[in-house]
């Protein structure tokens, strides 16, 4: 025997025996560089020696009976028979693994014993030389799957395409198919999802800070969602000055509840330097500011209130002027032998005076409000982006 | 060769409506990646900047880039003789003098051809930075598209001014004076509802009413706009395609006289 056949048996001893180990014809193979068609030869060998110690796997390739490409691993040679029975006909059977009598291993130990001896890549080339490895391994069999498919799907593609190109060319100018023709349409309907919502941006930012308003002018609007709580305190102001009729204030609250408009005029009048005969002179403008008054004291609201202090200081200072001009004052002897004094138009030219100093408030507030936005000049890109 | 397939005609509808009133002419750019078009008004006050990205289109291919010099006015008038629903199909050889439109009926059998000659614009290509901005704004387009035509009404600019918890537009002219306050609010159910406001820096700015309203006319790309601001620097307007890309507009805003 060759030094290199000792070799080889004096492996297969210590893995077999020694080690307990199992030997395929494939390690054994890659371990000790042999051919694969040698490695099983050797296995062979090697098994019908030591029949007693050993148990040998086989595989078998060849034809079942439906005439179908069969690989099958006979995991026993006592089943060897069997085994081959189920095939119509054989082309090889050779061992695939020698293991030790007194241990057990199945299938899946084996192989997973197989995983520790990896192919490496790099040594194909001898591999190659040793006969490429044709077996139940999975890295082989992927190999195989690209060396088949790479080849032929590329052809299969190119035939699929090229009618729907010639039915182009035959129906429009521009070459244009109907799309109804293609089946697969992805639709358009997939929704656009906001991109905001982030929780981060919306937290940052305070809810209400209602003392930072510094940035707004003018009216102050308070928003009516949390405004509409409070009820609103009433305040009624009366143009009627008079100190007496702050100390008769209760009387004429128990009278008004009572009487009528027109009654509480003849009241107030009371208060009033006037005879009887002259209040028929004197109705018609004493009702003209009572009517304003109502309406006001219904609607109450803060500017009202303004306003209805500058038409007190108006009159004030109207009748401060006027007083001078006044010899109009005319004393009569009535009927009854009273002597009347009677001021004549003073109050019917106050109701006019009343009213336009409001309109001359209104028009100063526009012009002093700055209008400066639609004087401000419009900007060109062209100072800040550059030309590419 | 260029091969842009539509599923349905309204969206370069609405696009060409959008920025036709703005810019006349335009250079729509045609890539492997989408169409691009960068145009700039006549005053050189608006810009605008588009993006139909690759994923707006059902089918795309551009195997070269190139460039359709399109009369907006035109391909308007193209686009409105496809119906809404129709597949539109937009083709053009590799060194094109004319783009073909194609429409396609989804029931019936009707496909119709549209030519547009194309033109030589001569355009200046701005360079955009990418900036940080002091305040992005993002709120319902129709409610910015509504403020817009509302102060319009008063005046010829609009001022905005964003502090911490608001954004107040406001216009001011002869007749009177106008403002609409917005403040951050999240509609959970709707989100496309909501108003965020992203402050760093405050922000008072005033810009052209004119332009403004040939932007919100783009308000039918998307339910959101989103504005962004930053002092002494063009506003960026944006509308974002739900099918992928956006339609943009840079403004420039208006100055005292003395700056």
């Amino acid at each position: 025997m060759p030094s290199s056949a000792m070799k080889e048996i004096e492996y297969l001893s210590t893995e077999l025996i020694k080690n307990s180990k199992p030997v395929t014809y494939h390690k054994f193979s890659r371990e000790l560089n042999l051919s694969i068609n040698k490695s099983k030869e050797i296995l062979y060998d090697y098994y019908q020696k030591n029949k007693l110690k050993l148990t040998a796997s086989f595989i078998i390739t060849g034809l079942d009976k439906e005439d179908k490409r069969a690989i099958k691993l006979c995991s026993d040679e006592s089943q060897l028979d069997e085994n081959v029975a189920k095939f119509k006909s054989v082309s090889v059977i050779h061992v695939y693994c020698l293991i030790s009598k007194d241990i057990q291993l199945t299938n899946s130990e084996i192989a997973a014993e197989e995983v520790k001896y990896k192919s490496d890549l790099s040594l194909i080339k001898t591999y190659e030389k040793n006969g490429i490895i044709i077996g139940p391994e999975i890295k082989q069999e992927i190999i195989k799957k690209i060396d088949i498919k790479q080849p032929t799907a590329p052809v299969i593609e190119i035939k699929k395409e090229q009618p729907k190109k010639e039915i182009k060319s035959n129906r429009l100018s521009s070459g244009y198919v109907s799309r109804k023709v293609s089946a697969a349409k992805p639709s358009l309907s997939n929704h656009y999802k906001s991109r905001k919502p982030s929780a981060e941006s919306a937290s940052s930012i305070p809810a209400k800070r209602p003392s930072t308003e510094s940035s707004k002018p003018t009216l102050q609007y308070k928003s009516r969602k949390t405004e509409q709580k409070k009820p609103k305190d009433r305040i009624i102001v009366d143009d009627n000055q008079d100190d007496e009729m702050e100390e008769s204030e209760v009387e004429q609250k128990a009278t008004r509840t009572s009487t009528n408009d027109l009654a509480k005029m003849f009241e107030d009048e009371e208060t009033f330097e006037f005879t009887d005969d002259d209040e028929k002179e004197q109705q018609p403008p004493k009702l003209e500011s009572k009517k304003e008054e109502i309406p006001e004291d219904v609607e109450m609201n803060d500017v009202e209130e303004e306003d209805d202090q500058l038409f007190v200081t108006e009159e004030e200072e109207e009748e401060e002027t006027a007083q001078p001009k006044e010899p109009e004052m005319t004393k009569e002897v009535d009927e009854d032998g009273y002597i009347t004094v009677r001021r004549k138009p003073n109050p019917v030219t106050k109701p006019q005076s009343k009213r336009p100093p409001p309109k001359k408030s209104n028009k100063p507030v526009n012009v002093t409000k700055k209008s400066d936005t639609n004087n401000k000049k419009q900007a060109s890109l062209m100072n800040f982006f550059s030309k590419k | 060769m260029l091969e842009g397939k539509f599923d349905e005609s309204t969206l370069l509808k609405k696009i060409v409506d959008s920025i036709k009133d703005c810019v006349k002419l335009c250079n729509f750019n045609c890539t492997e990646h989408g169409i691009t078009v960068q145009a700039v008004d006549d005053s050189r006050v608006l810009l605008v900047s588009l993006l139909v990205g690759q994923t707006a289109f059902t089918e795309y291919r551009c195997d070269r880039d190139i460039t359709l010099g399109i009369d907006l006015e035109s391909f308007s008038k193209i686009i409105k003789c496809g119906n809404n629903e129709d597949y539109l199909t937009l083709l053009a050889e590799d060194s094109p003098d004319s783009v073909m439109t194609i429409f396609e009926d989804r029931k019936k059998e009707r496909i119709s051809e549209y030519s547009l000659k194309l033109m030589n614009i001569d355009s200046e290509f701005l360079k955009i930075d990418d900036m940080d901005y002091d305040t992005v704004i993002t709120m319902p387009s129709s409610e910015f598209a509504k403020i817009v035509r509302d102060l319009k009404n008063l005046s010829e600019s609009l001022n905005i001014i964003v502090t911490k918890d608001s954004v107040k537009f406001s216009s001011e002219g002869e007749s009177g004076s106008g403002s609409v306050i917005l403040k951050p609010y999240n509609d959970l159910e709707k989100p496309e509802e909501s108003v965020n406001v992203h402050l760093d820096n405050p922000v008072d700015l005033t810009f052209g009413l004119k332009y403004l309203s040939d932007i919100i006319k783009a308000s039918s790309l998307s339910n959101q706009i989103t504005i962004k601001l930053a002092d002494k620097t063009p506003a960026l307007f944006e509308f974002k395609l739900s099918v992928g890309g956006y339609l943009r507009f840079y403004l420039a805003p208006k100055f005292d006289d003395e700056e």
